[in-house]
């Protein structure tokens, strides 16, 4: 296959079809944004929700009968829970000095003796972090004999988690819509080209063009369109994110790969939409 | 070798072919002759195999309707030459490219598409003619173009369907001319023409067509 032909045959191609490419072009840019849009939205919850997640900890209440010997060897238990990744004790007098960092009174003043129970911080492990996984884990540190009370954020959690995972279905949702926008728009402006060029089509299979010969500048066509739209909305975000965050350092989570993915999307789109196109025209 | 045998296509209104059967032997010069709507363009059709026989079968050289795979069809296409009443020539681009697309769009190289494009061109008259467009020439020499671009790949058997149809007298004969010249050279022709008086001034074998069926 001439490749060299291809190419000039596909940017010939463009050049009669210059109003439709350019309608094609800008919306495909359009709708990329939006699609990076969405990306950088769901991108950004997605970790604070990691984020928050690694702050979760457990904190499990010892029971006052228990001498600092049995205290020692239910940390040990506990650290052998699956899921947990590390423990800290909090000794009484440890807590009472949090109580009077925290409500700026010694809990000795108030009440002449230290009710504050021993207790143990669990931290998890990064996998277990989940909100089902945190209540099975409590659960099973509220069986070891010894712990009176477990403690974590569990509304909070869950609520966090809720939030993320509709937000997940409503992002994935448009994400959806509009790449089936995408698609359509690519693939119309390919059935234009198409259209236009019949008479050339016919002479070619006529001549003896092979299928991919004649497929193979409409593929280019559409894949040229799709990564330029990519390459410009990419430039779009790549602009507007690093004026965000060089005014509000920290505020956006923007890897550098994200950069590459919409141009990378953009080219996919524009070569399934030539592809749609030439299977039912061509 | 050319073979039709018994072939039979139907059109969802009921027109088409029945039981066509001939063969066009290597070098021969064959008219297909018949009103319109006869059939005549259908049987060059299932020659190109632009459409299949729902009974029979062709043969073009060694390809079969019957076993032909799709992917296999361009080549057997670059064995024919098929030319057409409206010529079909591009007007965006100059005698010698329309010429020469039939040579591109089978990735000969650009050495090749030189020599044998100018070869056409003096195959049928109009080598002076090369940088012009087709809409500055005149019916006859657009002809000449379509003949020009039919054989510039050396094709086993040409297909003319209805050639001189738009051409008067004068300019018909010498289009047949054209014909005469390359198939005295050894290509097969199969010319498809509704105009009888045209016919008989050649002594070439004749078939006749009518309602689909040959008589």
């Amino acid at each position: 296959m001439n490749a060299i032909y291809s190419v000039k045959e596909a940017f010939a191609g463009m050049r009669r079809a210059k109003t439709s490419t350019f309608i094609s072009i800008s919306t495909m840019t359009f709708l990329l944004l939006i699609i990076g849009l969405f990306g950088i939205i769901y991108l950004n919850i997605d970790h604070l929700v990691d984020v928050l997640n690694a702050k979760v900890d457990i904190q499990a209440f010892v029971s006052g009968t228990l001498d600092d010997n049995e205290i020692a060897n239910l940390g040990a238990k506990l650290v052998n829970i699956d899921g947990v990744a590390n423990v800290q004790l909090i000794s009484k007098e440890a807590a009472a000095k949090e109580f009077q960092k925290e409500f700026g009174q010694d809990v000795f003043d108030v009440l002449e003796e230290n009710p504050l129970p021993s207790s143990f911080l669990l931290t998890l492990k990064k996998e277990d972090q989940t909100i089902v996984d945190v209540k099975k884990i409590a659960a099973k540190i509220e069986r070891v004999p010894g712990i009176d009370e477990v403690n974590y954020h569990g509304e909070a959690l869950n609520l966090l988690n809720k939030f993320s995972n509709i937000a997940s279905i409503v992002n994935i949702l448009l994400l959806l819509f509009v790449t089936l926008g995408s698609l359509f728009i690519v693939s119309n402006t390919i059935r234009l080209i198409i259209l236009a060029r019949k008479n050339i089509i016919e002479t070619m299979k006529l001549v003896g063009a092979t299928r991919g010969f004649i497929r193979s500048p409409f593929l280019l066509e559409g894949i040229f369109q799709g990564t330029t739209g990519g390459a410009i909305a990419f430039l779009f975000i790549f602009i507007s994110s690093k004026l965000v965050i060089s005014h509000w350092p920290g505020i956006l989570y923007l890897p550098d790969y994200y950069y590459f993915l919409i141009i990378g999307t953009g080219f996919i789109l524009g070569l399934t939409g030539s592809m749609v196109a030439i299977k039912r025209y061509l | 070798m050319v073979e039709l045998q018994n072939v039979r296509v139907k059109y969802p209104n009921g027109d088409g072919i029945e039981k066509i059967s001939f063969t066009i032997a290597s070098g021969e010069f064959l008219f297909l002759v018949g009103p319109s709507g006869a059939g005549k363009s259908t049987v060059l059709k299932t020659i190109y195999m632009d459409i299949f026989p729902d009974e029979g079968h062709v043969q073009v050289e060694e390809y079969n309707s019957l076993f032909i795979r799709k992917k296999d069809i361009p080549f057997l296409r670059r064995k024919l030459g098929v030319v057409f009443q409206d010529f079909k020539l591009f007007n965006d681009r100059d005698v010698f490219r329309n010429v020469a697309f039939a040579l591109e769009v089978i990735g000969r190289k650009n050495k090749e598409i030189k020599r044998r494009v100018l070869r056409a061109l003096a195959d049928v008259g109009l080598s002076h003619k090369a940088r012009k467009l087709p809409q500055e020439l005149s019916g006859g020499e657009q002809q000449r173009i379509a003949i020009a671009r039919a054989i510039v790949n050396e094709p086993y058997i040409l297909l003319a369907d209805e050639p001189t149809g738009n051409l008067d007298p004068l300019t018909s004969a010498g289009i047949m001319d054209v014909l005469e010249r390359i198939n005295a050279r050894g290509t097969s022709v199969l010319m498809a023409t509704h105009n009888y008086e045209l016919v008989k001034k050649y002594n070439r074998r004749v078939i006749r067509i009518e309602n689909g069926k040959l008589l």
